[in-house]
């Protein structure tokens, strides 16, 4: 006889296996392919000494297959999550599951650890496959015990999140397929819906800034995109995992007390409770008429009537979508009075925004009352690793900040940004955080299609040293141990800087950056960069451009022998070309060894290397205003090097011969 | 015994069951009669414990049925449409069975697979409709339920299998006092079986009565004099329906046998019969008391 008190039977056990196993085996198979077999195929290749990925070592065992382990990761809870609670989603397997002599308690708790066992225990399994293979073979090259660790946390936890959110979502829909669709939709969902909120918060408010770094601060809210997204950039095992591993037991303990009210009858349904019908319709609607809106506003340049077009007809979309699916037909266009409702609603919203009812489009804080200002430019989640910011400095002087305020007055009285944005090399997108005395900040987001056009008001804060430090803070950071430094120019890739010439080099650039003028921040024209890579990451670095202006810098490269490297006076120059910006030939100088004679009627070339070197030494005092392009090519003549521009008076008498 | 009290059951915003009361007494069959639609079948599950009623009370033995796991042990449920988990033969079925339902007797179940003449190793979905059925009656009657519950049990069937399930299910009524509740849109197919029948027609039960009495109460009398009489000759008598043909009245009279046969002879008929009604005819007669026309709801 069977003891009473066990609390799994057997024989549901079987029966839930004989539905979910094959998930379970398939997912072994891939993950025996993914990891150990491929450790040992690698292995096996060892003696290649081509093959030296795995000499470095790796960061965590993601690194091998990862996209293969992260696809895995997506598919294989929400498929097992649906599998196993396929019997509540079919009509005839409902009712006789739940006319059996067992609590509901039970049998949730059967079918939810049966799926669960079946996509644990195959990375249980692996895990202990690496560990063996750990202790027998010679795998120390490739990976060690805390890989294995880290490894089994991390897939364990991101893979229970999936899968007990998706037996959560098996609860208010009575369609397997339902049940996959949203589950995937309410995984994005959360990034998806603030995105689109903000970008077209953006789009409507001239002004809005969500804040640097919203979007980073965005993607933990996916777990789906936060496993991409930290594999990528971030170490596996950051503290968000801890709070996915709470929300995995949350969604476990909902799934069961919403399976435990969930009606029996309700199998194929396509929304269980009907109060979620409403919700689930505004929500569908909201959401494309937000897409549809992101949509028009990037493919029509925010031209406000394109995106209204988009919000109205997104929202037509997607009302009829949830229609179709709540109703499951496509003949739903009876109803419409929730539609016109919804549109009514929404447009009011949109027209507040638009009209700005609230005044946030014009507001500028009073100099008074502000306490420290920042200011930067171009800030972007594409800059790299954010992690290092940490308190960035203020400007706090008193009459910058008045002019700062001015500035601002400025901009929304001009209303420069109202037309599309059209870049240019003056063109910059600035973003200003007032900090108030009273603790408030107030932050806002312009497109300023012209930096020179503000000079009077830009000029002084482009010069003040905190805003320098604030748009170039990795500069000014003492974290030398994670970087080491290279040298890059038109002539040459990156050339390393020993360690010992770091710190020096370091200290005048510091000194270069913040004695540049506001007119020579605006001339972008360098061919030499200064490379900080980090040493953790081979995908991350950051650069500051050598200009002319830098006279610490290129003295002490010189001094140390680098002007090889980025002089083209060192060159192998084997010609060079000269035109008048008025010249006849229109096309780009390095298409000149392409050209025909008469084509280059006006264009001054010579192979002359004594012209050549008198030539190729003007490049150090290049000017970006001037009238006259000089281009180098060599080591061959086709070859095309290099050009930079020059005033007619800094030319030699040989060239200016040959207009006369 | 069942005892269903003022049930009432909503889907979504249909009304399927609607202030529902009846009572099964224990070793009895009850016949739930009802169109397709009417409610029986979410009635019935509702009395397994499957489906929560949304009000009323339901309960076996005085005590509520949902999620009442030992109550649960002693109801077998057999829908219209038969379910069996995909790929199981007949014996990894009763395994399950053995698995879920404390008082399975193993020796019934050989007994019974000999009596079957089936290969219980063959898998379930390739047998017939009705070696189906017999295979699920086989598996309920093993589990040694107390309460059978039957939905649709003989639909479709052929007469032979028919007659053979319904000769398990009373051997097992009366040798151990099992209570059944049997549904079916058609009244003939279950009157032999039952002890009591229940209407059911768009949630209500409309009516509700023992087989025996119904038969004993209701009369069809014909009648013929030679000379003509008034409707004297009914006073004191419940007719239910009187029509004339020629001189030979035909009535539906409710009452003791005696009591009428006393009446009518004091007019000294030349013909007088009384016939028993077959229990369609009574429930034709009884509805249209009750103001429905039967042929709408049932058949």
């Amino acid at each position: 006889m069977q003891s009473k008190t066990f609390f799994f039977k057997k024989e549901l056990l079987k029966q839930g296996f004989r539905t979910t196993g094959w998930i379970g085996i398939a997912y072994f198979l891939a993950l025996t392919f993914i990891l150990p077999l491929q450790i040992v195929m690698d292995l096996s290749r060892e003696q290649d000494e081509s093959y030296k990925y795995y000499f470095d070592g790796i960061e965590n065992l993601f690194d091998i297959n990862g996209p293969f382990q992260v696809i895995s990761i997506f598919v294989v809870p929400v498929l097992a999550g649906i599998f196993a609670f396929r019997y509540m989603q079919v009509k005839g397997s409902a009712d006789f599951i739940h006319s059996l002599p067992l609590s509901r308690n039970r049998l949730f708790q059967h079918y939810f650890f049966m799926g669960y066992a079946m996509i644990i225990l195959p990375i249980l399994v692996i895990g202990f496959i690496l560990l063996v293979m750990e202790g027998t073979m010679d795998v120390d090259i490739i990976y060690n015990q805390q890989h294995i660790w880290e490894w089994l946390i991390f897939t364990i936890v991101m893979i229970s999140l999936l899968y007990s959110f998706t037996a959560l979502i098996g609860g208010i829909t009575g369609i397997s397929a339902v049940q996959g669709m949203l589950s995937y939709i309410f995984l994005f969902f959360p990034v998806g819906i603030v995105f689109l909120f903000i970008y077209n918060i953006e789009l409507l408010l001239n002004g809005f800034s969500a804040g640097y770094l919203w979007e980073e601060n965005l993607t933990s809210l996916s777990p789906l995109i936060h496993t991409a997204y930290s594999l990528e950039l971030n170490g596996i095992l950051n503290p968000t995992i801890w709070i996915y591993a709470v929300l995995a037991v949350i969604c476990y303990i909902a799934a069961l007390i919403l399976y435990r009210i969930r009606p029996v009858e309700s199998a194929t349904q396509t929304l269980l409770f009907r109060h979620l019908k409403p919700i689930f319709k505004v929500g569908v609607t909201l959401c494309f008429m937000l897409l549809f809106g992101t949509y028009f506003g990037l493919v029509q340049e925010q031209l406000i009537g394109w995106v209204i077009f988009g919000y109205i007809f997104g929202a037509f979309i997607g009302y009829l979508l949830a229609e179709m699916l709540i109703q499951k037909t496509w003949r739903v266009f009876g109803e419409w009075k929730g539609f016109f409702i919804y549109i009514g609603i929404a447009l009011v919203v949109i027209a507040s925004l638009v009209f700005d009812w609230y005044g946030f489009e014009t507001r500028v804080p009073d100099a008074e009352d502000v306490q420290g200002v920042q200011i930067l430019q171009n800030h972007s989640y594409y800059s790299g690793d954010l992690d290092g910011i940490g308190e960035l400095p203020e400007i706090e002087d008193k009459e910058l900040i008045k002019t700062i305020t001015q500035f601002h007055q400025k901009i929304i009285d001009n209303g420069d940004f109202q037309s599309g944005r059209e870049w240019n090399v003056y063109s910059t997108e600035l973003y200003i955080d007032y900090h108030l005395t009273n603790g408030n900040h107030i932050k806002r987001q312009y497109f300023i299609p012209s930096v020179k056009k503000y000079e009077q008001f830009l000029e002084p804060v482009y010069e003040n040293e905190a805003y320098k430090k604030m748009n170039q803070f990795w500069l000014f950071h003492d974290d030398k141990d994670n970087f080491h430094l290279g040298l890059h120019s038109s002539y040459s890739d990156s050339v390393n800087i020993p360690a010992s010439l770091e710190d020096p080099l370091i200290e005048a650039l510091r000194q270069d950056y913040l004695n540049e003028t506001f007119e020579e921040m605006l001339q972008q024209d360098f061919n030499l960069t200064i490379e900080f890579l980090s040493t953790e990451d081979s995908n991350y670095y950051r650069h500051i451009g050598v200009s002319s202006s830098y006279t610490t810098t290129l003295e002490l490269l010189r001094n140390q022998g680098y002007k090889a490297a980025f002089s083209l006076a060192e060159q192998d120059v084997a010609m060079i070309a000269i035109r008048h910006e008025d010249s006849s030939y229109e096309e780009h100088l390095a298409n000149v060894p392409g050209a025909s004679e008469s084509e280059l009627s006006d264009v001054f070339t010579t192979v002359d290397q004594q012209q050549i070197a008198q030539l190729a030494a003007l490049e150090e005092e290049h000017d970006y205003e001037g009238e006259w392009t000089i281009a180098a090519f060599g080591p061959r003549s086709e070859e095309y090097m290099t050009s930079f521009k020059i005033r007619e008076d800094q030319l030699p008498d040989f060239v200016l011969e040959k207009y006369e | 015994m069942i005892q269903v009290q003022n049930v009432n059951k909503k889907f979504e915003k249909d009304i399927v069951l609607k202030d529902i009361s009846l009572k099964v007494d224990k070793g009895s069959i009850y016949g739930l009669l009802g169109s397709n639609g009417a409610g029986k079948t979410t009635l019935l599950k509702t009395i397994s414990g499957i489906v929560k009623q949304n009000s009323g009370t339901v309960e076996i033995e005085r005590k509520p049925v949902f999620e009442n796991i030992p109550l649960k042990e002693r109801i077998i449920f057999l829908p219209d449409t038969l379910f069996f988990f995909s790929q199981y033969t007949a014996n990894q079925m009763a395994k399950f069975y053995q698995n879920m339902y404390p008082n399975w007797n193993q020796n019934r179940f050989v007994q019974m697979q000999n009596l079957l003449d089936l290969d219980p190793n063959k898998k379930i979905h390739r047998f017939s409709k009705g070696m189906q059925r017999q295979v699920a009656f086989w598996l309920a009657l093993c589990a040694m339920p107390d309460y059978l519950i039957l939905d649709e049990p003989f639909d479709g069937l052929d007469p032979v299998i028919r007659k053979k399930i319904k000769s398990w299910v009373i051997q097992d009524v009366a040798e151990r006092e099992m209570t059944v509740i049997v549904s079916s849109h058609n009244l003939s197919e279950v009157e032999d079986i039952c002890d009591a029948v229940g209407i059911i027609h768009r949630g209500n039960l409309l009516l509700e009565k023992e087989l025996d009495d119904l038969k004993s109460d209701i009369h069809k009398v014909q009648l013929a004099f030679k000379q003509e009489t008034n409707d004297d000759i009914f006073a004191g008598l419940h007719v239910l329906h009187q029509e004339k043909r020629g001189s030979v009245y035909v009535c539906i009279i409710r009452g003791e046998y005696e009591d009428i046969e006393k009446q009518i002879n004091q007019f000294n008929p030349v013909v007088f019969d009384i016939l028993p009604l077959t229990l369609e005819e009574i429930f034709i007669y009884e509805m249209e008391g009750a103001g429905y026309a039967i042929e709408n709801i049932l058949l």
